[in-house]
């Protein structure tokens, strides 16, 4: 069965690194979530205060994406990262929305790592090609207000990764898969 | 005036390499055609039969950020890149809209460039990995001399024996950007 693959976790917790080496094992498909978002960061930097209509302009754009990909005939698995957080899960609703569309089994998989580590992760010369957060301070801000959320639905995992390579985590998350 | 540059011209004519290099000189913000086509092509290869619809959802996307980035405090030029084609082909209009809606001018260059020249060009590590048309048969089969369109009011600049600096200052005349 084709599986849709959600890696939810804050920033610097190794979303993509994981759907990377996944990727490379698998052939599956990666939707990070920097590829929308970079159409617009890629042209204009805004540090923390990104205006809400870029936001809403990246939401539609994933929107419609996400509309197109179901449309489009399958035969690859995908992966997805972004950060689950409330109010809304609006990344689990899109990957779940395709999951259904292309016939596919759903699975969310929140990357857990101490703050510490995150700070040692948080700013690399890849993190800042990408657009990402490299911000310290902004990371310390994050950990403060935001609380990210394992959706209590099925097939919602956890790892913490804290203490693990990245090839460990990756048999974690293959076990995950396998076991279905 | 603020600018808002469009690069017209065949795959392989150029546009990318004239806008990055305008863009290193005046710190114009470059939306090459390929920006937003990788959204899609990043994630599903089509070769040379894209969807048409595949070709809407693009078009959209465009058309959309060119909103969103006209509605942001903005101090810069933009480049723009693509390959106008004859016919129906929204984009020249989006190019009009966005410099309109930035209060800029919009300045159409075609750059133009023998076949043989281009065939020589197109197949480059730099144009596979940033998802450009890179098989000659592809390109001999799509593009013929009708394929490409040019706009009123642009200008023309046949690059088949510059190198891209000869060309470059060719473009900073057009623009009178001192080089």
């Amino acid at each position: 069965m084709k599986k849709v693959i959600f890696f939810n976790g804050l920033p610097g917790s190794g979303k993509l690194t994981i759907a990377n080496l996944l990727a490379n094992k698998t052939g599956a498909k990666v939707i990070d979530n920097h590829k929308v978002n970079n159409l617009v960061f890629d042209i204009k930097e805004f540090g923390e205060d990104v205006p809400e209509e870029v936001w809403k302009f990246t939401g539609l754009v994933k929107d419609s994406l996400l509309e197109l990909l179901s449309s489009l005939k399958q035969t690859d698995d995908y992966i997805f990262t972004g950060c689950l957080a409330k109010p809304t899960l609006n990344g689990y609703h899109r990957s779940k929305k395709l999951a259904d569309a292309i016939g596919a089994e759903l699975f969310v998989i929140t990357l857990e790592c101490s703050n510490e580590e995150v700070l040692n992760r948080a700013d690399t010369p890849e993190r800042r090609a990408r657009k990402k957060l490299t911000d310290i301070e902004l990371y310390k801000k994050l950990m403060e207000t935001k609380s990210i959320i394992n959706p209590d639905l099925p097939n919602c995992y956890t790892i913490n990764n804290t203490n693990q390579t990245p090839e460990e985590t990756l048999v974690d998350v293959i076990k995950i898969l396998e076991c279905k | 005036m603020k600018k808002v540059i469009f690069f017209n011209g065949l795959p392989g004519s150029g546009k990318l390499t004239i806008a990055n290099l305008l863009a290193n000189k005046t710190g114009a913000k470059v939306i090459d055609n390929h920006h937003v086509n990788n959204l899609i092509f990043g994630i599903k290869e089509f070769d040379a039969d894209v969807p048409s619809f595949v070709w809407k959802f693009i078009d959209e996307v465009k058309s959309n950020l060119y909103a969103t980035l006209a509605k942001l405090e903005q101090t810069e030029d933009y480049i723009l890149t693509g390959c106008l084609v004859t016919g129906a082909d929204p984009n020249l209009q989006m190019a009009k809209d966005f410099a309109k809606n930035l209060n800029a001018e919009l300045i159409v260059i075609n750059l133009v460039c023998s076949q043989d020249k281009i065939l020589d060009r197109i197949n480059t590590q730099d144009r596979v990995n940033r998802r450009k048309l890179t098989d000659i048969e592809v390109y001999k089969r799509v593009i013929d001399e009708e394929y490409m369109s040019f706009p009123e009011n642009s200008q023309t600049i046949d690059n088949s024996h510059q190198n891209p600096l000869e060309t470059f200052i060719e473009v900073c005349k057009i623009l009178k950007v001192k080089v």
